[in-house]
């Protein structure tokens, strides 16, 4: 008996070995060109991570201990930068070191979920564990988010470890410490996790509060170190700029439509008591964020279209495949029967993810309502596990759940097929790739010009750093002689035989004896000779390059 | 159960308060549709014709070349006929059929055997729906269609007892068909899967002889099938007449090359496909149940979705309790709420207000049950004072909303109804023997049809004149004096009736008509 058991074991482990397996792989099959070309987020985080795995400091010249990275006037959470540094001593800069760390993180989560789950349930948890991990694996949406530098994958995996922890704290107590220190791990690693992770860590505890009462002294500890390790964070200079950029996305509450609205109801009113209570321009904006949560439910959003940004979603599927639908209702009726508590507690941290996704005024948001995913693989397994139930039943139910299980796994087929064949070519601008296309040429021409311009947008700076692979020693030498004038602008446009952010007259003024200048098709009026063509995925000529010669 | 019979005579009181009160003054003015069907209903009251002069129209009016369904007319014609023109004669028969309908709903939900508890709060909820008030006061042909099918659908039930009842069913079912457009598939649909739901207890015979009186009656329909009577409808509205989903599916399938695989996987049909269930689903989202409603002015006051936010609540617990207990008489009201977004599915303005409407009386049956439901947990657990709770905040909300429609959706919604034309017209008419020609504006769209409403023209005139008018579709763009697109050539004195935008710099208007919120909407002035 006991060996029986012992074998059981082993063979979910060695199920879990092969999702996981799958996961990475197909997570790291060809990440370093799909998506089509790194971002400039990516860009930049590779950059910083290449500056400080060189020297030490970033790339403006500041220590890498520090909570906030500037990078390029975008103030970045600083834990993507240092893991990834610490790849770069080991691997050379390129898309796929970039992307490494995002496709180790999204792999993670495959066997956390099982964990997750395992701490969870009482009956068929290892089922439900399986199952959550194998739909982590192949989940669209969390792939989507897997396979780029997504600081909010990485914060993702802190915020998902962290409450496994919390809950594993029930009967251990000393790793409510360790849960602390690395829920500050998942603060410093993505913005919206700031306002997600203490909100159901604190539920966490309330939602399962006897089983914690054991752990109290472990418990506060762990808040308290928590509060230690955010100190830095307010403290740092950086903060308050950061702030302000965050900030200054619109939001609802930038939108004065309510105040204009309740103020002409309440004028048509004459101001009575009863109509500033009814129409009070709080409801105003409790409607319009209720709204945008509500946008993050819609049947499109989660199983047809997804995020309309094709960063975010490849446009053909939803965060899950159409036909996880039945599951995902079912799993919630399943989580009720089962497990009440925890099915309450799941629906709150869903609410809660979608919260920071739905102040800004575009929604629906898929990368900042990202920490909602585990909720997604959770739910999705038990529902699996509870039609799987009733279909055992009779022999016609498998039958018929055999063929639509064939129906998902054709489906999904056709998700990855769509995903390698045709998203490069479909999202290739929304990417950038035509940033990377544009800076591997000026790069390839350095020798051949004196100087070499282009106005296509000021971030090609960035690509020309990366690809460049300049020496961040260069750039801190050249941060002291630059004049800084808007805190959220702190790219460097100017270097080497290079400028980025200069018009198409001021090229002409160049003295330089041979130039090289890239513009976009539309700014090509007059008859220089056009040496090179850029074109965009669809063929479409996007921009020239062209050259001036003068002589002395 | 006298008491009981009081608390149904309270409500239906309650609705027809709700329903009649100022019915010709709020919504503010006659839409053009409203405006069409009065003035069709009249011409028919008057000459037997309508005002296109065709005879008696059996399947449906022409109208602006829109082929509106037919049953409106009749049932509006003695209104008009004998009230006159006015917004409320036009607008009586829809109000009454609303009314009706909170009558029938309470019967058909005892039917359904409902206590008398939840058809109780089914009637009240209907009476107080924001989304069935909304349609219930204006002429809405889907209104009075719901009213007829729920006649139906009561005999429906009632024949499970009593067969020869079925007959009845089909008839009222019919003529909800001619009632309008989505009933043509809505019945059949619904018709079929309540078959099937009572397979054990409907008499076979009286089925039969059911269903071939519904085959001959629904002729007219069929045979029509193919002429713009019922074509034009489907064109105007479906998405499936718009290519999108062909240009995208063709560029892929050619950037890979036309190959077979390339061929399945990029097919129309799946885009379309997709397309159809996210409509479908639209109508269940929450944002529009619940929060914002139908994107149009005329279709929803926008401070509230078609139902009451509270009702979240309690149509959450209907689904629970419905699951969870296996409720059997729920069934019929799933399926009845399942099939009345189909025909929505292939339609382009979706999520829709007015064409998901049917599926109002249904929603009413599942929240009162989640209601019941809540109210007796509340009570079994000794939480009187939540149970006060939530009936003190589900009155306020009622109040709210009615505050709101009285106060607010008239000046809010005002231009959305194309408040102005009666104003301007009754200016026009009075002044018109000093002029020669009267040019009058389209830009608020079909001002004909206003003209011979207000102005009351006789439709016997208007039918001898009509072949010779020009036309824009079947919108008479000239009569009388009028001339509704700028004339090549002007003579004699000319009153021009214009938006502000379209008064020519420097002149002086002779006369001014204001929209409810005091901006203008029409500005007169005269040329010699």
């Amino acid at each position: 008996m006991k060996q029986f058991k012992k074998r059981k074991i082993s063979l979910t482990l060695i199920l879990l070995l092969i999702i996981g397996v799958v996961g990475f792989g197909l997570r790291v099959y060809r990440v370093g060109s799909n998506p089509p070309s790194l971002y400039w987020d990516e860009v930049s985080i590779g950059y910083e991570a290449y500056s400080v795995a060189q020297t030490g400091k970033d790339s403006h010249g500041n220590s890498w201990w520090q909570p906030i990275f500037p990078a390029y006037g975008d103030y970045k959470a600083p834990v993507y930068i240092w893991i990834t540094s610490l790849f770069l001593k080991i691997v050379p800069l390129s898309n796929f070191s970039v992307r490494l760390l995002s496709v180790l993180a999204g792999t993670m989560m495959i066997f956390l979920i099982y964990l997750l789950a395992l701490e969870l349930f009482d009956r068929e948890k290892k089922e439900i564990g399986l199952l959550a991990a194998l739909v982590m694996a192949i989940l669209p949406w969390h792939l989507q988010f897997s396979r780029a530098a997504f600081e909010a994958n990485l914060g993702l995996t802190f915020l998902t470890l962290t409450l496994y922890l919390i809950l594993l704290g029930r009967r251990k107590g000393w790793v409510l410490p360790v849960a602390a220190m690395i829920g500050a791990a998942a603060v410093y690693s993505y913005f919206s996790v700031r306002f997600v992770l203490p909100v159901v860590a604190v539920s966490t505890v309330i939602f399962f509060t006897l089983t914690f009462w054991r752990q109290r002294w472990f418990l506060i500890s762990g808040l308290f170190l928590f509060g230690v390790l955010l100190l830095p964070l307010l403290r740092s200079p950086f903060y308050g700029v950061s702030q302000q950029l965050r900030l200054s996305t619109q939001t609802i509450f930038d939108e004065n439509s309510p105040v204009l609205y309740a103020n002409e109801l309440r004028l048509q009113d004459d101001n009575s008591f009863f109509s500033r209570i009814v129409h009070h321009r709080y409801w105003y904006w409790g409607k319009l964020l209720t709204v945008n949560i509500g946008k993050h439910l819609s049947f499109d959003y989660m199983f047809l279209s997804g995020d309309s940004n094709l960063r975010h979603g490849i446009g053909i599927v939803g965060l899950m495949y159409p036909l996880f639908m039945p599951f995902f209702l079912v799993g919630w009726y399943g989580l009720w029967r089962m497990e009440k508590r925890v099915n309450l507690w799941l629906l709150w941290w869903w609410l809660i993810a979608l919260v920071p996704a739905s102040v800004p005024t575009d929604g629906p948001h898929a990368l900042r309502s990202l920490n909602a995913v585990p909720v997604f693989g959770l739910v999705l397994a038990v529902g699996f596990v509870t039609i799987f139930k009733y279909v055992k039943k009779r022999v016609i139910y498998r039958f018929g759940f055999s063929l639509y299980i064939l129906g998902l796994l054709i489906t999904i087929g056709g998700y990855f097929w769509y995903y390698h064949r045709d998203y490069p070519r479909e999202s290739y601008l929304d990417w950038f790739g035509d940033y990377t296309a544009v800076a591997r040429y000026l790069l390839e021409k350095r020798g051949e010009y004196n100087r070499l311009y282009a106005h296509i947008g000021d971030n090609l700076g960035l690509y020309l750093m990366f690809y460049g692979k300049y020496s961040p020693v260069y750039f801190h030498n050249l941060e002291k002689q630059t004049v800084r004038e808007d805190p959220f602008d702190l790219r460097f446009t100017s270097f080497d035989k290079f400028d980025v952010a200069i018009s198409r007259e001021e090229m002409m003024l160049s003295k330089a004896p041979l130039v090289l200048g890239i513009v976009p098709i539309g700014e090509m009026t007059d008859m220089l000779p056009i040496v090179d063509y850029f074109y965009d995925s669809k063929g479409a000529v996007r921009y020239v390059a062209f050259e001036v010669t003068n002589h002395e | 159960m006298k008491r009981r019979r009081f608390g149904l005579v309270l409500i239906i009181g309650l609705a027809a308060v709700l329903r009649l009160v100022g019915l010709g003054s709020n919504p503010p003015s006659l839409y053009w549709e409203e405006a069409a069907l009065g003035y069709d209903a009249y011409s028919l009251w008057r000459t037997g014709k309508d005002y296109h002069g065709n005879s008696f129209p059996l399947v449906a009016f022409p109208s602006f070349g829109d082929y509106k369904p037919s049953l409106y007319f009749y049932v509006a014609a003695p209104f008009v006929g004998t009230l006159g023109l006015s917004e409320m004669a036009v607008r009586l028969p829809s109000a009454l059929a609303g009314l009706l309908t909170v009558w029938l709903i309470y019967v058909i939900s005892r039917r359904l055997q409902f206590s008398e508890n939840v058809s109780l709060l089914t009637a009240l909820l209907l009476a107080i729906s924001p989304w069935h008030i909304q349609f219930s006061r204006a002429a809405f042909e889907v209104n009075l269609a719901t009213m007829v099918f729920l006649v139906g659908l009561n005999f429906f039930l009632f024949g499970l007892q009593r067969p020869s009842r079925l007959v009845l069913a089909s008839i009222f079912w019919v003529l909800s068909m001619y009632g309008y457009h989505s009933f043509r598939i809505i019945v059949p649909l619904m018709g079929l899967a309540l078959v099937l739901w009572y397979r054990k207890v409907i008499s076979r015979w009286w089925l039969v002889i059911s269903a071939a009186i519904f085959l001959v009656l629904v002729l007219p329909i069929l045979l029509a099938w193919r002429q713009p009577l019922v074509q034009q409808r489907f064109a105007e509205t479906s998405f499936l007449s718009e290519s999108r989903a062909v240009v995208v599916t063709n560029r892929l399938r050619e950037v890979n090359g036309n190959s077979w695989w390339s061929r399945i996987i990029y097919h129309r049909y799946w885009w379309w496909l997709g397309e159809i269930l996210s409509n479908y689903a639209k109508h269940f989202s929450v944002n529009f149940l619940f929060l914002t409603g139908d994107e149009n002015w005329r279709h929803g006051t926008k401070e509230f979705g078609l139902l009451y936010h509270w009702e979240l609540l309690t149509i959450l617990a209907a689904l629970y309790y419905g699951v969870l207990k296996k409720e059997k008489g729920l069934v019929p009201v799933f399926l009845w709420l399942a099939v009345v977004p189909m025909p929505i599915a292939i339609t382009k303005a979706t999520p829709h207000g007015l064409r998901f409407l049917p599926a109002a009386p249904a929603l009413a049956i599942i929240s009162a049950y989640g209601l019941t439901r809540v109210l007796n947990w509340l009570l079994h657990h000794k939480l009187g004072l939540v149970r006060f709770g939530l009936w003190a905040v589900m009155g306020f909300e009622a109040v709210v909303y009615w505050h709101f429609y009285t106060a607010h959706y008239p000046r809010l919604a005002a231009v959305h109804w194309q408040y102005g034309y009666k104003e301007a017209v009754a200016y026009t008419e009075a002044v018109k023997e000093k002029y020669q020609t009267i040019v009058f504006t389209r830009a608020y769209g079909r001002p004909s049809i206003y003209l011979m409403f207000y102005g009351k023209y006789d439709p016997a005139k208007v039918q001898l004149v009509e072949e010779k008018l020009p036309k824009d579709q079947l919108e008479l763009l000239s009569l009388d004096k009028y001339q509704f697109i700028v004339p090549a050539k002007m003579t004699g004195r000319t009153l021009w009736v214009v938006v502000p935008q379209e008064l020519p710099a420097g002149v002086l208007p002779v006369h001014r008509v204001y929209f409810l919120d005091g901006k203008e909407a029409f500005v007169m002035y005269e040329t010699v």
